[in-house]
């Protein structure tokens, strides 16, 4: 009996790729924009795109195409958001994700520095990314149904484009692959924190203060996340709703949260080589033995089964109906990691029940407050063939939640009683030779030595995520402040 | 078995010179992050091999610039701290810093305040020296201040240890990957690593380990005559306990409610010293927080605060002994000294990971405590009978310990890679290894690894 979720969200105002994955959307396009040098061409775009966008309200169930917006902070500076309002931002947003800290705290060093991106920095780290071509202002998402329905709407929306004269900076095509696999050949988006107040049902456990996600409503810690409040005021005042932590100010966040954004290229010859190489000496077939290894590392078996229940082999894709719909995995069981070892891609990146030597109760009271929305699509790109994946995720604080869990539970080789074990799927350095991969076991465990880095990071951003009302009043912000009483 | 000592001095700055100290550690700063990649210049290279030279017995080292401030009115004026945790005696340390570091620390301490000057005496110019080096030494003696509480992670373990045991959990994990125990009991893999680490010759044909014995593991209990004692105890107890509640009443009542609480988000903080802050952070898997705090007018947030913090320290030398202080399973030292005539509170820490898992930690794992003991200093988040609310209220209480921290300029330890819960657990595997254990036993030390 899975306990109802009352709707407290005010989903109409919500986007809605932030409460659904648009699982039915074979074909994507994220269209990263600049905007032109004319304001009033850019509120002109502004307001053909409003209407259009899809919120999280149930009317929107059953539709063929989906439209959602982000921004980058110089995209919302372009738009003339004064420094003051600015300055409310967090500084994470307000700063990007490509700061020399931040290179560090995230991993993205060598082939994956923000030098090295094709979208997201600045061309060098000295610009200031204002002046820059490659950071971008706003990211355009569009989802078809198929690919026909994908490219009827972006010719209707390319007309907006060329029309009010936005410059693409880059194109993110992606895809929904059989099974929702990603191209290492694992399921993926398999289990999702419940927002509480979606209307979602979801069991307790598992289901999250509104404003760990959502700006504008209580977060685990029940106080009220940093929202970009507007305390100096510009444009149409009277659109904005009033901070509910009680400034007294507007608040443009409300409804709104921060999309984390990493287009991460998949190395998958070189993952399954690795694994070849490492499990060679292993009892069963090749393909046993290589899914046994390689399932040891993700946390779960290729069709999303989890270790816990299936230790020794993969149900296969028959399960993974079941998966989708009854995602209660429990580590406290296993506290050995000798089903699922604790190093794992997955157990690491949410330590569910099983957090240090917490009870139960108090692991999941813990690791509550570092969950992300994950949304993530996969992509191929021909001559020169690349594979990889869309990495995109929703947090309302993304110090606490995207960064600590990049970081202290997936780039943090001392993890729990863990010497030099980095996340073996995303949190190796390039650098890392002597960095390993621990498999407990009975009497000893085993250790795969010489871990190698899998994935290159091609291009990133910290984006705001904003409610319609919000994307309304940008269309605005180019006016002297008003507020009729 | 000695544990790990502690030593602070403040000295006060040249006012005219403070930006100039600033500068020359901050170059030293530069050097002591192989990471940051400027290079140094021959001075601080110096500097940085006089501090290897130290490594022996010193886990951390900071110096610290605090810049003249008003406390309620007053000004302070600027000082430079230098605290440190190390395996030797006080005096000892001192000596060997001011002979082992004496051109960088000479440099250091001519910008501060009545630091003696070099005579020129005699014509031998190592009479010289070693008259410098005493006066500096009884200079350093005076301005050293005693800390209110001070925590360690992992009592009684050296740098010596730390490194050797360290380097003999690497060398038995080699053991296990290069060898099949496959059907082997726990007891015989257990044997075999033993007689491995025992064995085991450098390319020198010398032992690797010969410093290998039964041991145990450093901990302090509480001592047994209380045990017999609890009853009587009892009485006393709840007559504390009544006396306690009264006490936090009164605070709520007539100072907590009037206090001004930050009213700050993390967002609204300067730049410029967010940007100092973050900008040294994150180099290693560890980092370490300064913070100056300046007490709450009125005796009575005094008292409190020196109770708190007493009671802090006793339960760090009986209690906090196994690598969690209150809870937080992440620090390595952490002290709280009272300075400016009682006027401030310096709090130091070492600890792994993150700034942020570090709040997140103080936040989940001991907000209460660390509310009464911080909610008696200034800008603190509004609390509730001392312990409720404070930390509990996220924003305001991440942007207060950014707010109130402050930058160290010049930081070192001695295992920057190695996170508290790692010494501890190959503390264990040490003792363990050296001991007979059964079948059960010998499984939980094979986990271990």
């Amino acid at each position: 009996m899975i306990p109802d979720n009352d709707i407290t969200v005010e989903l109409d105002d919500v986007q809605g790729y932030l409460l659904y994955a648009y699982k039915n959307m074979k074909a994507s396009r994220m269209l990263l924009l600049n905007f032109p040098s004319s304001r009033e061409y850019a509120y002109g775009w502004l307001k053909t795109v409003y209407p259009q966008l899809t919120s999280a309200g149930l009317e929107n169930r059953g539709i063929h195409r989906c439209l959602n917006i982000a921004f980058t902070p110089w995209g919302l500076k372009s738009l003339g958001l004064s420094d003051d309002n600015m300055k409310n931002f967090n500084r994470e947003f307000r700063e990007g994700i490509f700061t020399p800290h931040r290179q560090r705290l995230l991993g993205d060093e060598d082939e994956s520095a923000p030098g090295k991106w094709r979208w997201g920095s600045p061309e060098t780290n000295d610009k200031d990314p204002m002046e820059s071509e490659r950071v971008g202002h706003a990211l355009l998402m569009v989802f078809g149904e198929t690919e026909e329905i994908l490219n009827g709407y972006l010719a209707e929306l390319n007309r907006n484009l060329v029309q009010f004269e936005l410059k693409e900076v880059a194109v993110l095509d992606g895809y929904s692959l059989p099974h929702n696999r990603e191209h290492f050949g694992f399921r993926d988006g398999i289990s999702q924190p419940v927002i509480a107040g979606s209307g979602r049902p979801g069991d307790p456990s598992n289901t999250i203060a509104t404003g760990e996600f959502i700006l504008g409503y209580k977060n685990e810690y029940g106080v009220y996340p940093e929202t970009p409040i507007i305390t100096t005021p510009q444009g149409n005042m009277n659109l904005l709703p009033a901070d509910a932590a009680g400034s007294g100010c507007k608040d443009l966040g409300r409804n709104g949260t921060f999309l984390v954004y990493r287009q991460l290229e998949q190395h998958v010859d070189r993952f399954w080589k690795f694994i070849d190489e490492k499990s060679i000496l292993d009892k069963g077939t090749d393909e046993e033995r290589r899914n046994r290894l390689a399932a040891k590392m993700m946390g779960r078996w290729p069709s999303g089964a989890s270790l816990i229940e299936y230790p020794d082999n993969d149900p296969g894709n028959s399960y993974s109906e079941k998966v989708m719909l009854d995602d209660k995995i429990s580590y406290a069981g296993d506290p050995d990691g000798l089903k699922c070892p604790y190093g794992s891609h997955v157990r690491r990146a949410n330590p569910r029940d099983h957090f240090e030597d917490n009870t139960p109760e108090r692991s999941i009271q813990l690791t509550k407050k570092h969950r992300i929305v994950r949304r993530a699509r996969p992509y191929v790109i021909e001559n020169p063939e690349e594979h990889g994946l869309h990495f995109m995720c929703f947090n309302a604080d993304i110090s606490r939640q995207f960064e600590f869990i990049q970081y202290t539970w997936c780039n943090y080789p001392n993890d729990g009683q863990l010497c030099s074990d980095p996340d073996p799927i995303i949190g190796v350095k390039h650098e890392d030779k002597d960095r390993v991969f621990t498999i407990p076991g009975e009497p000893v465990g085993t250790q795969i030595e010489g871990l190698e880095r899998f994935v290159t990071v091609k291009g990133a951003g910290y984006f705001f995520f904003p409610s319609l009302t919000a994307v309304r009043y940008l269309a605005t912000v180019g006016d002297d402040g008003y507020c009729s009483k | 078995m000695s544990t790990q000592k502690s030593v602070t001095v403040i000295v006060p700055i040249k006012p005219s010179k403070v930006d100039d100290l600033r500068k020359h550690l901050l170059r030293l700063r530069n050097d002591t992050r192989s990471a940051n990649g400027t290079q140094p210049d021959a001075t601080s290279l110096k500097a940085i091999e006089a501090f290897q030279q130290l490594a022996d017995t010193v886990h951390y080292f900071r110096w610290t610039i605090l810049d003249e401030s008003s406390v309620n009115g007053d000004l302070t004026p600027p000082q430079l701290v230098f605290t440190s945790n190390f395996d030797e005696s006080p005096d000892s340390l001192l000596l060997r810093l001011i002979a082992d570091l004496y051109e960088p620390l000479v440099a250091i301490y001519d910008y501060c305040i009545d630091f003696p000057q070099r005579a020129s005496s005699s014509s031998d110019e190592t009479v010289n020296t070693d008259l410098h080096v005493h006066k500096i030494f009884d200079y350093l003696k005076q301005n050293a201040v005693k800390s209110a509480a001070y925590y360690i992670g992992s009592p009684g373990r050296t740098v010596v240890d730390i490194k050797q045991q360290e380097g003999l959990r690497d060398f038995l994990r080699k053991h296990l990957n290069s060898h099949d125990f496959k059907g082997r009991s726990a007891r015989e893999v257990h044997q075999s690593l033993r007689n491995a680490a025992q064995s085991a010759t450098g390319e020198d044909k010398q032992p690797l380990f010969p410093w290998l014995k039964k041991t145990s593991m450093p901990t302090r209990k509480w001592p047994y005559i209380v045990i017999p004692l609890l009853p009587i105890l009892i009485g006393p107890a709840i007559i504390l306990a009544v006396a306690m509640l009264m006490w936090a009443i009164w605070l709520q009542l007539f100072h907590e409610r009037r206090d001004r609480p930050i009213t700050l988000m993390r967002s609204q903080l300067d730049e410029a010293h967010m940007a100092t802050l973050e900008t040294y952070e994150d180099y290693y898997f560890q980092n370490q927080f300064s913070q100056v705090l300046a007490v709450k007018p009125g005796w009575m947030r005094l008292v409190t605060l020196k109770f708190l913090l007493f009671v802090t320290n006793f339960l760090s030398r009986i209690h906090f002994v196994k690598g969690k202080l209150m809870g937080i399973p992440t620090i390595h030292f952490a002290k709280w000294i009272f300075i400016d005539d009682n006027k401030r509170v310096f709090f130091s820490s070492n600890f792994d990971g993150s700034w942020q898992q570090y709040l997140c930690d103080f936040i989940d794992k001991c907000g209460k405590g660390l509310s009464a003991v911080f909610s008696n200093t200034q800008l603190f988040p509004k609390t509730w009978m001392l312990i409720f609310e404070g930390a509990y209220d996220e924003e305001h209480f991440l942007a207060w310990s950014r707010l109130t921290e402050i930058d160290t300029q010049v930081w070192y330890s001695a295992y920057p890679n190695l996170s508290i819960k790692n010494i501890n657990n190959n503390g264990h595997i040490y003792a363990e290894l050296m001991r007979d254990l059964d079948e059960n036993k010998a499984k939980a030390f094979l986990k271990r690894f």
